[in-house]
């Protein structure tokens, strides 16, 4: 089996950056990737090029200056497109800082040909999962995806399965916290210590509830 | 019997019949040693830009919580990609993941998920 080597599209920069591991350049990487969908919006009329001279950080830099960041909401549809390249010179980074963990946990280095095809092979099968997701809501009769889907997407292995219902326990629960600590900040105090008040004669009612 | 081949230190010839290295069969996911990294608001948008991708309907949305487990669930295919690679290599005696290498346990990683 012989797996088709995309060159990824990236400039040394890029690598440099991994190995540093700048948080700062991964912000602007992925800011980027709304900042040029809204200027290619803007400015419909002129064509983009193929094959930019320099697609490095310093590009992204500029692009970063000269508009401001794009607030973004992924509950609603996203109206701006972004072009295959970028999305997949973005994953190919994330799969670069992931990598660059395991070879200081597991001290074994990745070569730069593994890392661009385990970014290859996680973009065509994100292709998949997205349709399988899609599929799986629309057989459920709704519009959104749910972690349900995202579980039975999960199902082929036992401990992946068991692991992912882990986590959405854990992210529920997450967000569940989230969501008290928003209630709780624009109250009163003394609203806030009435509902600790009730708290606690909950407790007290599921004690005797017990005995 | 594959217990046994993978205890023992001996290289496997290069060229023998594809079976994979059946290292992962007794122990659970192995990208568990990695420590949990809290889930960044960045990450989330591309994951959020890689589905609406390849949806066919363009209505169709993902909720907030299942978008946190599919960033979770991609971040553990790349970590076993990337584990299974290492552990292939050290299977072999090399300390470089090559592409070989990722090829023979990328079967069974595709089979996993």
């Amino acid at each position: 089996m012989c797996l088709q080597m995309l060159e990824p599209r990236v400039t040394p920069t890029l690598p440099r950056a991994v190995a540093r591991g700048r948080a700062r350049d991964r912000k602007e990487a992925l800011r980027a990737l709304t900042l040029g969908a809204a200027r290619r919006r803007g400015s419909a009329g002129k064509s983009e090029p193929t094959v930019p001279r320099r697609p490095g950080l310093s590009a992204v830099m500029e692009e970063v200056e000269a508009e401001e960041p794009q607030e973004f909401s992924h509950r609603q549809p996203l109206r701006t497109l972004v072009s295959p390249q970028r999305l997949k010179a973005a994953v190919h980074y994330t799969v670069g800082c992931l990598c660059q963990e395991v070879t200081l946990d597991k001290q074994v280095n990745f070569s730069k040909q593994t890392i661009a095809a385990i970014s290859e092979v996680t973009f065509r099968q994100c292709e998949n999962f997205a349709k399988d997701l899609e599929m799986f809501a629309r057989h459920a009769k709704r519009s959104t995806v749910t972690t349900e889907d995202v579980k039975l997407l999960a199902r082929r292995n036992n401990s992946l399965l068991k692991y992912i219902t882990e986590k959405n326990e854990e992210i529920a629960q997450l967000n569940l916290k989230r969501k008290a600590k928003k209630k709780r900040k624009p109250e009163d105090e003394s609203r806030s210590s009435r509902e600790s008040m009730a708290e606690e004669l909950d407790g007290a009612e599921e004690l005797q509830s017990e005995s | 019997m594959a217990h046994l081949w993978c205890s023992h230190g001996i290289p496997r010839p290069l060229d023998s019949p594809s079976h994979l290295h059946l290292t992962n069969y007794h122990q659970p996911f192995s990208s568990q040693a990695i420590p949990d990294a809290p889930i960044c608001r960045h990450h989330l948008e591309l994951v959020s830009r890689l589905l609406h991708l390849h949806f066919r309907d363009c209505k169709t949305k993902v909720s907030g919580d299942a978008l946190q487990l599919m960033a979770e669930f991609l971040r553990i295919f790349v970590l076993e990609a990337a584990v299974r690679g290492v552990w292939q290599a050290q299977a072999e005696d090399l300390d470089v993941v090559e592409v070989d290498q990722l090829e023979k346990v990328l079967p069974q990683l595709l089979l996993d998920f």
